[in-house]
């Protein structure tokens, strides 16, 4: 008894000596400082099915930015923490990438609403943000600190809304959402656009992220008149989702679908209940002959073994954070933002990435597909593309906090807007 | 642990000048590494979890009343807080009781239900309540923010002075806990707190001697409640952002963790037990999902070696070594 | 009202209560002859999902080999497992014996994470998905089948407790595990037995809803409660009366979308708990003099 006391209080004290010992140690044994691209990306979670993909993307590009040599000659090192697509979890791991780890750039969250939680705290420690989410807020609140590596709801749901109403010809839409942020926001864009076109969102109905069971959601739209449902769901919700959809609505209506259905494990999973179903993307999908998207697309199955979506959005950020740290020649944030907001035609898969100063954006492109063939993504039928070069939000970016009273002038009359 | 029974009065005294050196101490140690803003988030997490689990200790060590609902009444505080600084302009410390009172009172009304149920049926309708209370989080909407959360929470004004920075919140957080911590140990050896730990041990007995056993049982949880209550309220204002999943059951098996491994009558041990796992869940946040693992081992040896946890060790410790000091009285 | 939809709500809710009263059954079995309420009951049910998936994939859906490896890997998990973890704690506090539940709960949770990754999988179409038309009635036959199979499985285990001398021992050790010790009952291995088949039960639980979703991580949860709640809303310990109450509580919960709005569905099962403990405490389906305070 005694000799495991002992041991135990031994062991309680390595533990103890360990915990502080071992940042310590870290901080001390630094040969060439590496830069940091701190992320908080979903490996467990409903947010995985799309977050990981992500994540495993940049640690490739990473692996291939040392090879050629780093960044101006630095070693370039991923420090990523699991925030479980919650926004608490985010919001710690965004202090942690900043303030412990002293991240050079940071990717905040792995979900819309993780990233308009913790980017606060990229702000406060000035560092060099982006992000993958598609909802619009964060952007704008950002204040020029933060831009986005993809094209944005507004864009993608937009097209949908308007193939829904224009070719389709449909009238009642019920949607079924995820409740969260970005549910909501997909929710409001959709219904603000095909309303304004002159159609009817007539029901609304929400599930709770992880759940798997829908079938009293679509009790309740099945009572409507209906011609078709626009599904937000995420992950492995979508399957089952998908199943109960077939078995539970009595008419055969439309399913129109987010770009969830563009995530090639959630396809596998779904096999033929896929079929027929409408859904909008970014342009980096197999149909496009761009050489740029063939060459990507071709080094990711190689190197990862398949090909997502999302994985181009990490190629984005990844790629135009390293031409803008070294266009600047520093790490610290204002330059290399000042260097992102002067992007004009970057090429990225995703098209040209030129920043738009008025709402943040820098790709404004998107596409709907039909799904010809379950799991096989190549067989998926493009029916638009849509290219938007408007202004996108009511509120536009304040740069004066960050960049100084006239910076907003001088960008505009640089990228030639008002 | 500690006995105020005559014979020691120099233990008494060798505990309150270690208190009084460690108050020091921490006291100090924000001037002292003020730029080490890493550091002091840490001892603010510490601080904060430590005022937690001493509400789990009161309720579900002192008092056995294994309620899985203080999560709940964190969050209440929390909430109750948010709400009143960022929608009705209250100022920080009264929004802070206010936050403390709403969630004693609705420990009081768990009680009444409650408190006819022992062991894990209480156990049961405490976690019901606790997953009631999340639901209606993420559902009342217009006041809470439902599932996407409670943002842009104001931060704090004490005294005229903006609480902005770790440093500010430091002395924050350690006026909570060692008011918290004062209060803990003087319910502890006080008359309330020996009926309290009868109640836990046997309350039939205690009945039969004339306790009020009902009463006492609502005063804990009410107790219980308003010290979760007022953590809540402080990590509200601290992180300015709150959420429903942030009052779930997985915070309970944490904090549930770290009451084992303490050891569920011992104040001592619980604070050790908080101070070790915050700082070592920090670094192996790293690992993430073996940080989960390795707790889920640790409640299962410690349940099956050392059930009395960290405590259990300091008193056999602590008793092997006042029985050399005085070989007359045993 | 649809007829149709309603036929299919009633069925779903069948099949879905089953599924709980599978766990319920788990619940009710292994803290009748352990005492112990295992909180680890949901991530068993899991275990059951992943193994079976597993299996399949490996066995080319042959259903009837996976079947039997899954049941063999279930009864193994559960005699190890008490073995290992549980047999030191029924003398503790029932609190200790609920935390390490949880913690178990809380390994078993993240293994399977680090073993099979976070990705959700849905099982292979075992049964053409082509529904039958019946007049107004809209037939999944898969739904069927597996409803079919639930209600056998349940049907089996009753008749193994109740008909075997294995089983009547198991039931004896349950009423009074002294009383049972005193005539010769190996109560040690009817406890161990208790663990094994509670895990089949809640396996075979988890495999019928991962049919009528898919697997996760985080599936675990919620089926818990379910399942308790269908335990206590039939009558916690006896395993008739949870069968009953898993069924009830799947079917209340589909049909309750139709009285009251589907976003307050996930607080009936809780309310459900409350309202039972506080005046029905012994559970709709069984008759007890005085509720005996554990």
């Amino acid at each position: 008894m005694k000799r495991a006391l002992a041991l135990l209080r031994a062991g309680v004290a390595v533990c103890l000596f360990l915990t502080l010992a071992v940042p310590a140690g870290q901080a001390m044994a630094q040969a060439k400082p590496p830069i940091k691209f701190g992320v908080a990306a979903a490996v467990s979670g409903e947010a995985a099915s799309y977050s990981k993909p992500f994540l495993d993307a940049i640690q490739m590009i990473a692996e291939d930015f040392n090879k050629e040599g780093g960044i101006m000659g630095r070693p370039v090192q991923v420090v990523f923490y699991d925030d479980r697509g919650i926004p608490d979890a985010a919001l710690q791991a965004a202090k942690k990438l900043v303030f412990d780890d002293k991240v050079h750039t940071l990717q905040p969250g792995s979900t819309s609403g993780a990233i308009f939680t913790a980017m606060p705290v990229g702000k406060d420690g000035k560092v060099a943000m982006w992000g993958y989410g598609l909802a619009k807020q964060w952007l704008v609140e950002g204040e020029g600190m933060i831009w986005r590596s993809a094209a944005p709801d507004q864009v993608m749901i937009g097209a949908l809304a308007r193939f829904a109403y224009e070719q389709q010809k449909l009238r009642n839409v019920g949607i079924l959402h995820i409740d969260t942020f970005y549910g909501e926001t997909s929710r409001d864009i959709f219904k603000q656009e095909f309303e304004a076109l002159g159609g009817k969102v007539v029901k609304v109905v929400t599930y709770a992220d992880g759940s798997r069971d829908f079938s009293s959601q679509l009790l309740t739209l099945a009572k409507e008149k209906l011609d078709s449902v626009f599904l937000v769901v995420q992950g492995g919700a979508m399957a089952p989702a998908l199943r109960q959809v077939r078995q539970f609505i009595p008419r055969a209506w439309t399913v129109l679908a987010d770009n969830n259905l563009y995530n090639p494990k959630v396809r596998e999973e779904s096999a033929d209940l896929a079929n027929g179903i409408y859904y909008y993307t970014h342009p980096m999908i197999i149909q496009n002959p761009d050489p740029l998207v063939q060459q990507w697309i071709g080094k990711l199955r190689q190197r990862l073994g398949t090909f997502h979506e999302i994985m181009a959005r990490a190629i984005i950020g990844m790629t135009v954070m390293k031409v803008a740290i070294e266009n600047a020649g520093t790490t610290d944030a204002i330059p290399v933002m000042k260097q992102v907001h002067r992007m004009k035609n970057f090429p990225t898969p995703m098209g040209k990435f030129t920043y738009d100063p008025r709402d943040g954006e820098g790709l404004k492109s998107g596409v709907v597909l039909q799904v010809k063939a379950g799991g096989d993504m190549s067989k998926d039928q493009v029916i638009q593309t849509i290219t938007v070069t408007r202004e996108l939000y009511d509120k536009r970016i304040d740069y004066t906090k960050f960049f100084g009273p006239g910076y907003r002038e001088e960008l505009y009359a640089f990228h030639g807007v008002k | 642990m500690r006995s105020p029974d005559a014979s020691g009065t120099p233990r008494l005294r060798v505990a309150f000048a270690a208190h009084l050196l460690l108050v020091g101490a921490l006291l100090a140690v924000p001037f002292a590494l003020r730029s080490e803003v890493f550091v002091l988030r840490l001892f603010n997490q510490v601080f904060l979890n430590v005022t937690i689990l001493l509400g789990f200790l009161v309720v579900l060590g002192f008092a056995k009343q294994f309620s899985l609902a203080q999560v709940a009444f964190y969050g209440i505080g929390a909430y109750t807080t948010a709400a009143l600084t960022a929608k009705a302009g209250l100022g920080f410390l009264p929004a802070l009781l206010l936050g403390g009172v709403l969630a004693g009172v609705a420990g009081g009304l768990l009680a009444i239900p409650a408190a006819r149920f022992q062991g894990p049926w209480l156990s049961l309708v405490t976690l019901a309540f606790a997953e009631i209370v999340r639901i209606m989080m993420v559902r009342a909407k217009p006041v809470t923010g439902g599932a996407g959360g409670f943002y842009n929470i104001p931060r704090p004004t004490i005294a005229g002075a903006e609480v902005t920075q770790e440093f500010h919140y430091y002395f924050l957080f350690l006026a909570l806990v060692l008011f918290v911590y004062l209060a803990t140990v003087r319910l502890r050896y006080s008359p309330y707190g020996r009926i309290w730990l009868a109640v836990g041990d046997n309350p039939d007995i205690a009945a039969s001697m004339g306790v009020n056993v009902f009463a006492h049982q609502m005063l804990i949880f009410v107790v219980g409640a308003v010290i979760a209550g007022l953590a809540g309220g402080a990590f509200a204002a601290y992180a300015t952002f709150i959420s429903p999943e942030g009052f779930g059951l997985a915070h309970t098996v944490q904090f549930l963790t770290m009451l084992v491994v303490g050891g569920l009558q011992s104040i001592v041990g619980t604070v050790l037990s908080v101070v070790f796992f915050t700082l070592s869940s920090n670094e192996l946040m790293k690992y993430h999902p073996w940080d989960l693992i390795v707790d889920g081992l640790i409640i299962v040896l410690f349940m099956n070696f050392l059930p009395r946890g960290l405590g259990g060790i300091i008193t056999s410790i602590g008793q092997r070594v006042w029985q050399r000091r005085s070989p007359g009285t045993r | 009202m649809d007829i149709g939809l309603l036929f299919n709500q009633v069925l779903w809710g069948a099949l879905v209560g089953v599924s709980y009263s599978l766990l319920a059954m788990a619940f009710s079995l292994i803290f009748a002859t352990s005492g112990t309420i295992n909180f680890a009951t949901g991530e068993f049910a899991m275990l059951g999902a992943y193994f079976c998936f597993t299996a399949l994939s490996r066995l080319n859906n042959n259903v009837l080999l996976a079947a039997v490896a899954v049941v063999l890997a279930l009864l193994a998990f559960g005699m190890v497992l008490e073995r290992l973890a549980f047999r030191r704690l029924y003398r503790l506090d029932p609190i200790l014996i609920l935390i390490a539940t949880i913690g178990i709960g809380s390994i078993l949770k993240n293994a399977v994470l680090v073993l099979w990754g976070p990705y959700s999988h849905s099982y292979p179409q075992l049964m053409p998905s082509d529904p039958i038309l019946l007049g107004p009635l809209v037939i999944i036959p898969q739904n069927l089948v597996l409803l079919a199979v639930g209600l056998v499985a349940m049907v089996a285990f009753h008749l193994f407790m109740t008909r075997t001398r294995l089983g009547t021992a198991m039931r004896a050790t349950a009423q009074n595990i002294r009383g049972a010790s005193l005539v010769g009952i190996d109560t040690a291995r009817c406890v161990s037995l208790s663990w094994a088949l509670g895990s089949v039960m809640a396996g075979l639980g988890g495999v019928l809803i991962a049919f009528a979703y898919n697997i996760s991580v985080d599936m675990g949860g919620s089926l818990a409660i379910k399942g308790f709640t269908g335990a206590i809303l039939g009558g916690f310990g006896s395993l008739p009366a949870s069968m009953a109450g898993g069924v009830l509580l799947g079917i209340a919960e589909n049909l309750s979308a139709q009285v009251v709005s589907y976003y307050y569905r996930d607080v009936l099962a809780f309310l459900v708990i409350v309202v039972i403990l506080l005046f029905k405490p012994t559970g709709l389906f069984v008759q007890r003099k005085k509720f005996r305070r554990l």
